[in-house]
């Protein structure tokens, strides 16, 4: 397949499209996996979340039930508003008891703390947590839980005042106490929830995928390579989804905060292993089917209707010039513009053909007219007839014009047949007719004159050979003989602007005005009589050899002249040697 | 000795027939030439000959329309044709006529003694031509030289007019016609034929005349012959006596 070729450019094309449409459908494939797998990932993180905090936020809730119950136990009230030191080891008890009462209800309680306004308190289980020396009294209550009036606020790992020994992570529910009677404020209340609440929460979740935090990043419970990826932002923009690597895979990362909790959920989902649902992926495996279905048969409809006629219209094109002449095709076309392609290809072919018949028989009728002229007009008889002459002369024991007589045919000879050429320059021709009419005039007496006027930029153009003795050989012949008396002719030569003029003359019969439009009808077939052969042959290798129609002038008045008048292009001998066709 | 007329228009040529062939040794003569076939029609029925050498290529009437005439008018005749054309079309008209032989020049000697042995042996078997000395019915028409002279007249223009076709014309052999005219006219019937058509020429000549128109209308279409002719008659040439002429009156 060459390059460039129109067939080429169609595979190419159908091979880009196909390439374009695979491309296409990869990457739109990759994007919708893409997506529907971030979707689904996106849609059970929030499942999750929402199940995780709920189940948090519940519970949670339950330990400010509590909380609220605590607060209104009246143990409690009275070791709060006693103002006799001496009571207040006894209420301590009677409220650490009552406070152990309602715990005793529930699990995950560590312990319960009450401070009274000067810090004195009392507890549950003080052993695993430290106060840390401080004097929780008043002024240390921690003022966005004084603010809230009675309300709790959560926090993780407290909100200061106290930490666990051991470190494990805990919630407590802190809320200022009122007294009931003169609703002022008489205490704080701290509850301090295990963080093993939380484990058991999401233990009922698979543990790798979760992931408790407190918003200060603590982490409290589930996987803790979650919580690496926690940022502080994840406690205030509701649900959270980060992509990120894990262990190697592309992961979904999801936070939520629980309610108003100090807490934060946060999940994990691995992305890439959700299979491409089926339906999405058939269409479009339909629709690159069927464009490539269309694609193939747009190129095949292109190539049978177009590239292929093209094709065997040029190798149809190609084998019609093996042989000799061009051949017309005959071949059936789709489509109008091809066929009239093929039509004016060969009308294109008719026209040449026919030139080159026109070429051919020109060429032919030329050679025939050289060929009569050389074989027929003077050769053989001319020839023979001199020998007779010659040879009657040396009869008479004239040896002086026996001899001049040979010397005269031997140059008319040698000029005559001038080496092949077809060509020759005025002067060599001019030449030939004078030692021709020497010859004649031995032959026949002293019938005529001969008078020549050639100027001298006429004698060097070049002229086809034997332009002038045919017409000298007529006028003898057809125009002095006849007439009976003795007779000129007379051969003039002149360059006229480009082109050379000859007159040829003789005084002899004349022609009457009919005969020359008779002769001039006549010059259609080169065999006319044998009057006109001479001239005929004469006229057409002047054109031939001219290209061109007018070369000649026939003028005549009976009984008196007769003047035929050549026109051939002036064209010096030096220069048409070289440019002269070699044919 | 048999008699040989050589017709061609070249004088060389005949020259060269007359002298380098040895005629003797086939007992052969050579009596008349002419120039043109036009020529040879006006002078053959005074020459005789048994044998006439007619070349092709002559102007006016060519050889083979002169032995296309010749062959009808003299049976016996022995027509060689020469030519330097070697042309079918010439060998294939000549082939059609009585022609005894068709040799191409230039001439060879050798040939042409070839030729004439054998037209010798012709000769000798069949005798030579009978220019008829026959006599025709001799006592009828007194007046006959008065009918063929009438006859002259209104058909001179026709050129291959001659004795013997005159003499077929009326119905005699051609000396008998000859002796007849001569005794009652006392004069050649060629000469008469010849005076008549001079007078014509001299009655139209004129200055505008060509003398090749003037002796084409009189029947002597052969320009050179009619000049010989018209000179012997008026001991002028065509253009003396032309010049000489007064236009006719009334222009």
């Amino acid at each position: 397949m060459r390059r460039g070729s129109l067939t080429g450019r169609l595979r190419l094309m159908l091979v880009s499209v196909v390439t374009v449409m695979t491309i296409a459908f990869l990457v739109s494939t990759f994007l919708m996996v893409r997506k529907e797998e971030m979707d689904s990932a996106v849609r059970e993180a929030e499942l999750k979340l929402t199940g995780l905090s709920g189940s948090i936020s519940a519970s949670i809730e339950s330990y400010l039930e509590l909380s609220r119950l605590i607060m209104m136990e009246p143990d409690l009230a009275a070791f709060l508003r006693a103002s006799n030191d001496s009571d207040i080891p006894g209420l301590t008890n009677d409220a650490k008891y009552s406070i152990q009462a309602i715990l005793n209800v529930t699990n995950g309680v560590e312990a319960v703390y009450v401070f009274r306004r000067d810090g004195r308190y009392t507890c549950t289980k003080g052993s695993v947590f430290t106060l840390d020396g401080v004097t929780n009294s008043e002024e240390n209550w921690p003022s966005e839980v004084l603010s809230l009036r009675g309300r709790s606020r959560e926090y993780v790992n407290g909100s200061g005042a106290l930490r666990r020994i051991n470190g494990t992570p805990f919630i407590s529910i802190e809320r200022a106490v009122y007294d009931l009677n003169s609703q002022k404020l008489t205490g704080y209340l701290m509850m301090l929830i295990s963080g093993s609440v939380i484990d058991q929460t999401v233990s009922s979740f698979s543990e790798n995928d979760v992931c408790v935090v407190g918003v200060d990043g603590t982490y409290i419970s589930g996987n803790m390579d979650i919580a690496d990826f926690y940022e502080r932002s994840m406690a205030y923009h509701g649900v959270t989804h980060i992509t990120t690597e894990y262990q190697g895979n592309r992961v979904l990362v999801s936070a939520s905060r629980v309610g108003d909790e100090p807490v934060v959920v946060m999940s994990l989902i691995s992305l890439g292993n959700i299979s491409i649902p089926g339906r999405t992926t058939g269409i479009l495996i339909f629709l690159m089917a069927v464009t490539v279905f269309i694609t193939i048969i747009v190129v095949r409809f292109v190539s049978h209707n177009i590239t292929d006629p093209i094709n065997r219209l040029s190798r149809e094109i190609e084998n019609s010039g093996d042989k000799e002449e061009l051949r017309p095709i005959d071949l059936d076309m789709p489509g109008n513009e091809l066929r009239i392609l093929k039509d004016s290809y060969n009308s294109t072919v008719t026209r040449i053909n026919e030139l080159i018949q026109e070429l051919i028989s020109k060429e032919q009728s030329v050679q025939r007219a050289e060929m009569r002229v050389l074989q027929e007009q003077i050769k053989p008889h001319f020839l023979y007839n001199t020998i007779g002459t010659i040879s009657a002369l040396a009869l008479e024991n004239d040896s002086e014009d026996v001899s001049s007589a040979l010397e005269t045919m031997g140059r008319f000879y040698r000029n005559f047949l001038s080496k092949g050429d077809r060509e020759i320059p005025l002067e060599k021709e001019v030449t030939i007719v004078k030692d021709y009419l020497s010859l004649q005039k031995l032959r026949y007496g002293d019938i005529l004159i001969d008078e020549y006027d050639i100027a001298a930029e006429a004698a060097d153009c070049i002229v086809p050979k034997l332009t002038l003795q045919p017409l000298v050989e007529n006028c003898i012949y057809h125009g002095i003989r006849p007439k009976g008396e003795p007779g000129v002719i007379r051969i003039k030569a002149a360059v006229e602007g480009d082109d050379l003029h000859i007159y040829v003359t003789d005084t002899g019969v004349g022609m009457s005005s009919e005969y020359i439009d008779k002769l001039m009808s006549g010059k259609k077939n080169g065999s006319g009589d044998e009057g006109s052969f001479g001239l005929w042959g004469t006229i057409e290798r002047i054109r031939y050899y001219s290209h061109r129609d007018d070369v000649f002038r026939i003028t005549s008045e009976e009984g008196e002249y007769t003047c035929v008048e050549l026109i051939i292009p002036a064209i010096k001998g030096a220069l048409v040697r070289e440019e002269k066709p070699d044919v | 000795m048999y008699k040989v007329m050589i017709i061609d228009d070249e004088a060389s040529a005949r020259k060269l027939m007359h002298n380098s062939i040895d005629w003797e040794s086939v007992n052969m003569q050579v009596v008349g030439e002419a120039a043109s076939g036009i020529e040879a029609i006006n002078t053959i029925d005074e020459i005789r000959p048994d044998l006439a050498f007619v070349d092709i290529s002559m102007p006016f009437m060519n050889g083979i329309e002169f032995a296309e005439l010749a062959s009808q008018r003299y049976p016996d005749l022995i027509i060689i044709i020469m030519t330097a054309h070697d042309k079918f079309e010439y060998a294939r008209r000549c082939v059609s006529l009585h022609i005894f032989e068709y040799m191409l020049k230039p001439m060879v000697r050798s040939e042409v003694m070839e030729v004439l042995k054998k037209a010798k042996a012709r000769l000798d078997e069949v005798g030579p031509v009978s220019w008829g000395e026959a006599e025709g019915s001799s006592e009828q028409q007194h007046s006959m030289a008065e009918a063929v002279m009438k006859y002259i007249q209104e058909n001179y223009t026709d050129s291959t007019l001659n004795l013997t076709s005159v003499a077929q014309a009326f119905g005699f052999s051609s000396s008998y016609l000859s002796r007849k005219f001569k005794s009652e006219t006392g004069k050649g019937f060629a000469q008469y034929l010849t005076e008549c058509r001079m007078e014509n020429a001299m009655r139209l000549a004129g200055p505008d005349m060509k003398m090749f128109s003037i002796s084409a209308k009189v029947g002597i279409p052969d320009p050179n012959y009619f000049g010989r002719c018209f000179k012997k008659y008026t001991g002028k040439s065509y253009s003396e006596y032309a010049a000489s002429v007064t236009p006719p009156s009334g222009q």
